[in-house]
């Protein structure tokens, strides 16, 4: 009986979110924040510009916004000419 | 009544005989003046092409020098060219490719103080630039002047093209407000690029300029298409235009062309892009 209230805390703890990165499913273990995924994909927010559901999020608000189930976000490069 | 010589006729006969382009289409693109900016790994295809096209006035701006490095993908320049003036070099090559057209050269530094008169002679602006200051210089005078630009860049094994027509959807800044922080990026040359990627993205900007100057199709307007060489694959990223844009949005903060002092290409060393 113990162990059964073990294992239900256990699940409840883990948190399954399904969102697309770049056109591609990925399932994230653990709340995000756009800034704390950005880092998770070794991604530098100063060299990135982030399109969240179809409309770019300001840098102001990578901290503050958690990614939700069915986000789909969308991480665009500075590239330069090839020079 | 088109007016075409008999060597015309057959130099353009492959445009000619598309319903899509014809006669009609074709004087367009001898009539169109576009202006390259850059003719280094984006511009070299560009140029080339669109000097094939027949495009009658060709401008092509860069202030540099041919290098050996640059040979890998710059494919105006040859091995003889090295330490030549870029824009000497690609007038050249231009030029023996297509004596129809006239190139026009400018072995200058785009900057905000000769942007607006350059570009005021030309109907589409095309980005081969290296470096963030033209390039957000170059979307600013563009967005005021009301001139399309089409954007291109490469970076490691990616590549991205959008076209910005102003007034019809978003423009440069609408997705990257402002260039990267100073110092927050290595110089191009650490980060390297697959030589082809500019063949690849450059010759998507050439089609574009096709496109815009023929009237047909549907531009690269609010899609901005991102292009894995790995993976192989294209995936286009849908865009709006952004009510606060500091240059086209509801209230501009940007009223006058600045300069930004930023190192050339702007890259950090990150993992392949996904």
């Amino acid at each position: 009986m113990q162990q059964l209230i073990w294992s239900q805390r256990i699940i409840e703890r883990v948190i399954i979110v399904e969102i697309t990165f770049n056109g591609e499913k990925e399932i994230l273990d653990k709340e995000y924040s756009v800034l704390g995924f950005l880092s998770k994909n070794e991604l530098s927010p100063d060299i990135v510009t982030v399109s969240l559901n179809g409309a770019i999020l300001p840098k102001e608000d990578f901290e503050t916004t958690l990614l939700k189930e069915g986000d789909s976000l969308d991480v665009l490069m500075f590239m330069g000419g090839g020079r | 009544m088109l007016s075409f010589t008999e060597e015309q006729i057959i130099r353009y006969s492959r445009h000619i005989i598309l319903p899509e382009v014809g006669g009609e289409g074709q004087k367009k693109i001898n009539e169109g003046k576009v202006l390259v900016i850059g003719t280094g790994g984006l511009g070299s295809p560009v140029a080339f092409y669109l000097a094939a096209a027949g495009v009658g006035t060709l401008g092509i701006i860069d202030d540099d020098v041919v290098d050996l490095s640059n040979l890998q993908r710059q494919i105006l320049h040859s091995t003889k060219d090295i330490g030549r003036p870029k824009v000497e070099s690609a007038e050249e090559k231009l030029k023996a490719l297509n004596p129809d057209i006239d190139v026009v050269v400018y072995r200058e530094r785009l900057t905000s103080r000769n942007m607006m008169e350059i570009i005021s002679g030309y109907d589409v602006i095309v980005d081969g630039t290296d470096n963030f200051s033209t390039r957000f210089v170059t979307n600013d005078a563009c967005v005021m002047a009301g001139k399309p630009f089409v954007h291109g860049g490469i970076l490691k094994f990616s590549g991205q093209a959008m076209t910005i027509v102003p007034g019809e959807g978003p423009c440069f800044r609408c997705i990257f407000k402002e260039p990267p922080q100073q110092g927050s990026v290595p110089s191009c040359s650490q980060a390297g690029v697959l030589g082809v990627l500019a063949g690849t993205i450059g010759v998507i900007q050439a089609t574009e300029v096709l496109k815009y100057l023929l009237g047909k199709g549907e531009l690269l307007v609010g899609r901005l298409l991102t292009y894995d060489a790995l993976a192989m694959k294209f995936r286009e990223v849908q865009v709006k235009k952004n009510p606060s844009c500091p240059i086209c949005g509801e209230n501009p903060t940007i009223t006058e062309l600045v300069d930004y002092e930023l190192p050339a290409c702007s890259i950090q060393d990150n993992k392949p892009f996904k």
